[in-house]
């Protein structure tokens, strides 16, 4: 019999998955392993395997359909076989609104014929399966009936995450429940539930983000012009970056530091014997390695700030900011403060290296504590980076360049220094605080040979 | 030379050490246990379990006794003191026998001795030194017993391990203390046979429960006298002599006394003195992830001083252990909650609780509504026990949100009801979410359901 292969479950956090293209149509006979299609999630792009080796029968879902994990993603069987039982095997009435199934080739492989099981005429409430494992996975950690969620905005009405996180929201008290589920930082109570203790302080209304992009259609513009709608990668960041601007106090404290130190062991360890495995070691990675020792001091920038609760990190976890082809990703070097200077450099190189291919695993996309932006390598000589919220700290880094100094015996020369840029979120963190965290940045870094050593 | 280094070791084999250990061997840690004397600490080999090994045996003879009024006619009945001893001890043995398994599955190398913590990392057996990342501290508890005149030396004072032990059924024994460990015995000697005679220096038996409650329990043990307000002055043999509530002096006669004034964290005599580890006599101090000043130094169950019920220990060790594996569990609710902690006391009645009592929400200030249902509201206790046995539930609640802040439930299977209520206070649910509760019929449970709807809200 036929075999479906369903879409995989990659990374913990992941809850569907958009087509990108499909690599194999209809009829293509297909090895076990070969790749059937590129999906992307709201983070990154990645490859999807067959669990089956045969020929392609049906293709159950059209390019740019976001699909649920788990969910029926193609049928692969013998050559002419019909795909319809083996859907029928497993329950599967058909993707879209209207039931069909999508296929390049054979639109009629599963369609037309409501025939299948007799629990398709059932109204598709959630009582008959058609829910996403998350959506009744956060359901019931709310106490929420997942019948009583009417809409289903996911694909043939079923009930997705979302859905749920809609409902919840009716009431305000679920509201901050729901919102808790959203965030990295999660409540006192049982599981990680918010209780009326965390709640002392209120919290606030959830941030419409909706950009003021006023409608554009009517206006007059002269020559061609392109519109693009905002997805996958890119949505995700304007709603994050509008959050972060409209749910934070934050402010950008500047100075630099004296980048000698930096150049010189930079120096000396590009020509250092290669079996230390240190040549590779960058600029950025000595400075990440100085903002690690100095979060993991300040643990107050070592944060998370949500529904009034400031919860505190003994371990840093650190975001890098990467740019990608896809846009801005930010993985996570777990556990960084306990790494030695090679095991940092290697490991956010090969994080960089996977968000740069698409290859991360989504999981590494979350969890960061603290987030270090550079911008050095763009000559940029000043920015105020963006919270990665809820995280209420962010570094940027910026170019190494020279600047104009008075020496001690009046004569006036240069210096190579090299700036940074601190994002704070002033709700916790006052001005002498973040003033504090860059004194002993800049000592860390002007101290850099030092500083390894610890 | 045998293996030294681990992930973790485990100082105290109780119910806070032993768990602890099996949770991370179980997550493919190197764990190493130590034990001075036998798995399962102080609750499995002279705490919770032989009590109620004993309290067990008691009880089905005392149902046996009063069985007629139900047309159950057992005459001759008779206990024999040394075969409920061997039931006592037969549970024990097979219960560490379970503990030891347990561990063994779990993969955890467990050492016999005497362990002395020599700071963060080390830890020392005899002539070995163990060193591991982490260290748990759970060395347990010890009984107080209070510098009364008279008492020490004395062969007629015991302590609950002492009586325990004890080779026959005392005529007459007195209590001090009115806690949990003093009524237990005290309601196993009446049961058996014995006089019995609790001297509480407060006003009323277990402090933690709602007053009106510890009255009918007190009541409820019809065969034990009580002395309240009353403080022992000296023991002179079996004499206990004692200041009563009128301030005149008193004194009972007994074969045995049991000193039962309660317990303290054990934190002397291995090492907790010269290791910068921050304690006192109360206890060895933790957060709520039970993490010690040292780093990767962490302690659970009745060391700490913040709870002495095997079931807080059991969390505490679990709380370590997720910690351990994942320095951010805490943020998925592995932290310890300490007034969700429910008690319970397993006398003839049963007694048991959680949360507030009315005066403690009171004193917080709270909007304070209270309401108390008799047993005979529940049809299984009327079958079972009859509508005069000693029976009731009583829940207070924030007036205006409805959120239950406490439970407390008297009678037959309060013990076994109680995990119910937990569930209401670690979810804050209110008497508007107990209502829509289903509860099984008939039960006594249903006892819960019964005050929902009987409250003002
Ligand atoms: C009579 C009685 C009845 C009780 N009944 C109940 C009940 O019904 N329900 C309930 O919840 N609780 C009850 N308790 C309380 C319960 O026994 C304790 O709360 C529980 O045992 C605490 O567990 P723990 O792991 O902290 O310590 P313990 O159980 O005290 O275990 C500590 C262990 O550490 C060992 N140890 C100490 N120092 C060292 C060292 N340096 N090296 C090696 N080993 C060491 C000790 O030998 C001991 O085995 C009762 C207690 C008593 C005395």
């Amino acid at each position: 019999m036929a075999t479906v292969v369903v879409m995989p479950q990659l990374g913990n956090s992941v809850e569907s998955c958009l087509i990108v293209s499909w690599l194999v149509a209809v009829g293509d006979a297909v090895a076990e392993n070969a790749i059937v299609c590129e999906v992307e999630t709201d983070k990154a792009s990645m490859e999807v395997p067959s669990t089956a080796a045969g020929t392609v029968l049906a293709l159950l879902w059209d390019e740019g359909d976001d699909v649920p994990v788990k969910e029926p993603l193609l049928v692969v069987g013998a050559a002419g076989e019909d795909p319809k039982a083996a859907l029928a095997e497993i329950g599967w009435s058909g993707a879209g609104d209207d039931g069909s199934a999508r296929s390049t080739e054979e639109p009629a492989a599963v369609d037309d014929e409501p025939s299948a099981p007799a629990a398709d005429d059932a109204p598709r409430t959630a009582a008959t399966g058609a829910s996403s494992p998350r959506a009744r996975a956060l359901a019931q950690a709310n106490s929420l009936d997942i019948a009583s969620v009417s809409e289903g905005s996911g694909p043939g009405g079923r009930v997705i995450e979302r859905d749920v996180r809609a409902a919840l929201s009716n009431s305000t008290a679920a509201a901050a429940r729901a919102g808790a589920h959203g965030s990295d930082a999660a409540g006192t109570g049982i599981g990680g539930r918010i209780t009326t203790g965390d709640l002392a302080a209120p919290t606030e209304p959830a941030a419409e983000a909706t950009p003021a992009t006023a409608a554009a259609s009517g206006r007059e513009y002269p020559g061609p012009s392109t519109a693009t709608p905002l997805k996958g990668v890119r949505k995700v960041i304007a709603e994050r970056m509008m959050h972060s601007l409209a749910s934070s106090a934050q402010l950008t404290y500047t100075t630099t530091a004296r980048a000698a130190g930096l150049l010189a062991l930079r120096a000396k360890l590009k020509g250092s014997p290669e079996e230390l495995g240190l040549n590779g070691v960058t600029i950025g990675d000595l400075v990440g390695f100085a903002a690690i020792k100095t979060a993991a001091k300040h643990t107050n920038h070592n944060a998370h700030l949500a529904d009034g609760t400031l919860t505190t990190f003994e371990n840093v976890h650190l975001g890098m900011a990467v740019d990608t082809p896809r846009g801005l990703l930010v993985p996570t070097v777990r556990n960084a403060n306990q790494m030695s200077l090679r095991e940092f450099s290697a490991t956010s190189k090969e994080l960089a290296f996977a968000a740069i291919d698409g290859r991360i695993d989504p999981d590494l996309l979350a969890g960061a504590t603290f987030t270090v932006s550079n911008l050095g390598g763009f000559g940029i000589e000043s920015f105020t980076p963006l919270l990665n919220v809820p995280q209420v700290a962010i570094l940027g880094v910026d170019a190494i360049f020279p600047r104009a100094v008075i020496h001690d015996d009046g004569t006036v020369g240069a210096e190579q220094r090299i700036g940074f840029s601190l994002t704070a979120d002033h709700r916790v963190i006052d001005g002498a605080d973040a003033a504090r965290f860059l004194q002993d940045l800049v000592k860390y870094v002007e101290n850099i040979d030092i500083t390894v050593l610890g | 030379m045998s293996e030294t280094n681990f992930d973790v070791i485990v100082l105290g084999g109780g119910p806070g050490g032993y768990i602890a250990a099996e949770r991370l061997g179980h997550a493919k840690k190197k764990v190493l246990l130590i034990e001075a004397e036998a798995l399962g600490g102080t609750c499995l080999n002279v705490g919770c379990i032989p009590t109620k090994a004993l309290l067990g045996a008691a009880k089905t003879y005392d149902h046996a006794r009063h069985a007629g009024a139900q047309g159950v006619h057992a005459p001759d009945i008779t206990v024999d003191w040394a075969e409920m001893q061997a039931w006592k001890a037969k549970t024990v043995s097979t219960l560490v026998g379970g503990v030891g398994a347990a561990e063994k599955k779990a993969g955890v190398t467990v050492v016999k001795g005497h362990g002395r913590f020599d700071g963060p990392g080390r830890v020392t057996v005899g002539e070995e030194t163990y060193s591991a990342r982490h260290v748990i501290l759970a060395t347990g508890s010890v009984p107080v017993m209070p510098p009364i005149p008279g008492a020490a030396d004395n062969p007629a004072v015991v302590d609950s391990t002492g009586l325990l032990a004890i080779e026959e059924i005392p005529a007459r024994l007195a209590v001090i203390g009115g806690g949990v460990i003093g009524l237990e015995f005290a309601s196993l000697f009446a049961m058996l046979g014995s006089e019995v005679t609790v001297i509480e220096m407060l006003p009323e038996i277990v402090p933690f429960m709602d007053d009106d409650l510890a009255a009918q329990l007190r009541k409820g043990l019809a065969d034990v006298s009580f002395q309240l307000e009353s403080r022992v002055t000296a023991i002179d043999g079996g004499v206990v002599r004692y200041s009563a509530k009128d301030g005149s002096e008193q004194s009972v006669e007994a074969e045995v006394v049991l000193m039962a004034v309660g317990r303290r964290p054990a934190v002397q005599g291995w090492g907790a003195e010269n290791t910068g580890l921050e304690h006192s006599g109360k206890g060895v101090v933790v957060d709520e992830r039970m993490r010690t000043n040292l780093p990767n130094v962490w302690a659970v169950g009745d060391v700490t001083g913040r709870s002495l019920l095997a079931h807080a220990a059991y969390r505490m060790g679990e709380i370590a252990a997720a910690n351990i594996l994942d320095p951010d569990a805490h943020l998925r609710g592995e932290r310890m909650r300490w007034n969700t902690i429910p008690w319970a006391v397993y006398s003839n009645p049963e007694a048991a609780g959680i949360g507030a009592t009315e005066s403690q929400a009171r004193a917080e200030g709270r909007a304070v509504g209270t309401v108390t249902v008799p047993g005979y509201l529940s049809g299984r206790f009327v079958a079972e026990a009859g509508v005069k046995a000693p029976g009731a539930c009583k829940l207070v609640y924030d007036s205006t949100t409805g959120q239950v802040l406490g439970v407390n439930v008297l009678g037959t299977y309060a013990s076994e009801t109680i995990w119910g209520a937990s569930v209401v206070l670690e979810t804050e649910l209110s008497i508007h979410d107990l209502r829509q509760v289903v509860y099984p019929h008939p039960t006594v449970s249903e006892l819960i359901r019964e005050a929902a709807w009987a409250a003002q809200v």
